[in-house]
């Protein structure tokens, strides 16, 4: 019997199928995917497998996307980059998944990235917590991406992932310099070790993934649109590490981090922007705006880019609160199958964004979809027209 | 002299670090006036009129620190981020914002 390679969260079945002209059958499935409960289909992996590597870059294109459905992952999607394909093909040709290749950095406090190896892989967990959850947030990232995606690391093309911590003294900040991840171990007034939130980290961490993908010019409305995708991305992989349904989930960023005495619980809300702190040590209110009647046009933080990310992060959250279960079965992969639009522009204002998520939904679920339909309304609620 | 310091950026944004600070060499010590030229010099804001640090291609969340000085006819500014090699120009950017009243 041949195995089956995609399985859906509402009903399965199984079936067996000649194969006259595998071209044609290759679409068949494809076009399966699309549907609201799919048919899921069945085809022997070692065909897949060849087909994979086809000079046909259709052919090659199809018979990827079909293996990314495989039996242990819900509607995953595989990789359809030129430059990715021979690192993933590798991986599937051996029927192993790719494995992180992690560094983690004791920066010891400099100003500068100082490269004192500390832990990589294989090696056990150190005395430095900080350390630690560096490594493991690093694998709990590589693991979603691998494994909801099929997406080999920050690139898709198996870069390794490097991570300092303990950067400058009580630096209150993370960030992804377009390499590597720096930990600031916070001033104990404001911020804690930012290490701390997985989310934080998964939040960083796909900043290279969107540096590798779309490019979002980092000011304004394509601005957020990055920081939204951080978020997004950064929030599934927490609600992923810890099992939690988009209804379990609190939706919450960097919460954890915020030193004991500020009045918060967390960065930001994705549920609720504008609702996750109120303290004078940080400006006062949460000032993320939930709808784009109340965007905050301004020139500080490169043009509102952490303020008005709310927007999208509200329709996210929205989607994936309409087609319930897990976020990334869905919602994430519409967002991600968004990300990895070719006509998503550098420049992209939220209503660009917004209508590839809708034509991305129509073009997996069907036009008419709930799941298309879920898209517009929150888009729609959150004041996005397109 | 008047030299104006301000940062953006971060991971998420904080009204009260975005804030400009500002300071007049006059009400400085002979002491802080004579390091301030030295940052000034060593930062080498003196010699241009402008400095600005090369982007980083796809980063996100790293803080842009600016600092701009205006001495009667002659202004000059630089921005620089978190990675910034020469540490006279964060040193500039400190002195400022510990000295702004």
């Amino acid at each position: 019997m041949f195995p089956l390679i995609g399985q859906g969260h509402k009903k399965y079945y199984r079936k067996r199928y000649s194969l006259p002209d595998t071209y044609s059958y290759i679409i068949t499935i494809d076009m399966c995917t699309q549907q609201r409960n799919p048919i899921y289909c069945i085809i022997p992996p070692h065909l897949l497998r060849h087909l994979a590597q086809s000079e046909d870059p259709k052919l090659r294109e199809l018979a990827l996307r079909t293996l990314s459905v495989d039996a242990t992952v819900r509607l995953a999607r595989a990789t359809t980059s030129s430059d990715s394909v021979p690192a993933n093909l590798q991986a599937l040709a051996a029927g192993t998944a790719p494995a992180p290749k992690r560094s983690i950095y004791d920066n010891q406090h400099q100003a500068s990235l100082v490269r004192n190896l500390v832990r990589t892989e294989g090696q056990p967990p150190v005395a430095d917590q900080a350390v630690n959850q560096a490594f493991d947030g690093l694998g709990a990232t590589f693991d979603f991406y691998w494994t909801i995606f099929r997406r080999n690391s920050i690139d898709n093309a198996g870069l390794p992932m490097d991570a300092y911590v303990h950067f400058q003294t009580g630096y209150d900040n993370a960030f992804w310099d377009g390499h590597e991840m720096v930990f600031g171990d916070g001033n104990g007034i404001i911020f804690t070790e930012f290490t701390g939130a997985l989310d934080v980290i998964g939040h960083e961490l796909t900043h290279g993934v969107t540096g590798n993908e779309a490019n979002l010019k980092y000011l304004g409305q394509s601005g957020a649109l990055n920081e939204s995708i951080s978020d997004v991305f950064g929030s599934m992989i927490k609600q992923y590490a810890l099992k939690q349904t988009t209804a379990t989930a609190d939706w919450l960023i960097g919460k954890g981090i915020l030193a004991k005495d500020i009045n918060g619980v967390a960065l930001r809300s994705m549920k609720a922007p504008g609702t996750a702190y109120d303290d004078p040590k940080l400006g006062g209110k949460d000032p993320q705006p939930a709808n784009m009647a109340n965007y905050l046009q301004t020139t500080q933080d490169n043009g509102g880019v952490h303020i008005n990310s709310g927007i999208p992060n509200l329709a996210f959250y929205l989607v994936a609160a309409a087609l319930g279960g897990n976020s990334w079965d869905e919602a994430g992969v519409i967002w991600y199958d968004t990300i990895r639009d070719k006509s998503l522009t550098s420049t992209a204002t939220f209503s660009d964004f917004g209508r590839l998520t809708w034509k991305n939904a129509g073009h997996r679920y069907g036009s008419t979809s709930p799941q298309a339909q879920a898209v517009k309304d929150a888009w729609n609620q959150v004041g996005v027209v397109f | 002299m008047t030299l104006r310091a301000s940062k953006t950026g971060g991971l998420f944004f904080n009204a009260n670090a975005e804030v400009e600070s500002s300071i007049h060499d006059v009400d400085l010590s002979v002491a802080d006036k004579a390091t301030l030229e030295g940052l000034i010099a060593a930062s080498g804001l003196g010699q241009n009129a402008s400095i600005v640090s090369p982007t980083r291609p796809g980063s996100g969340d790293m803080r842009t620190y600016r600092v701009a000085v205006e001495d009667g006819s002659h202004s000059a500014d630089m921005s620089f981020d978190d990675l910034e090699s020469n540490p006279a120009k964060k040193a500039l950017f400190d002195f400022v914002k510990q000295h702004a009243r």
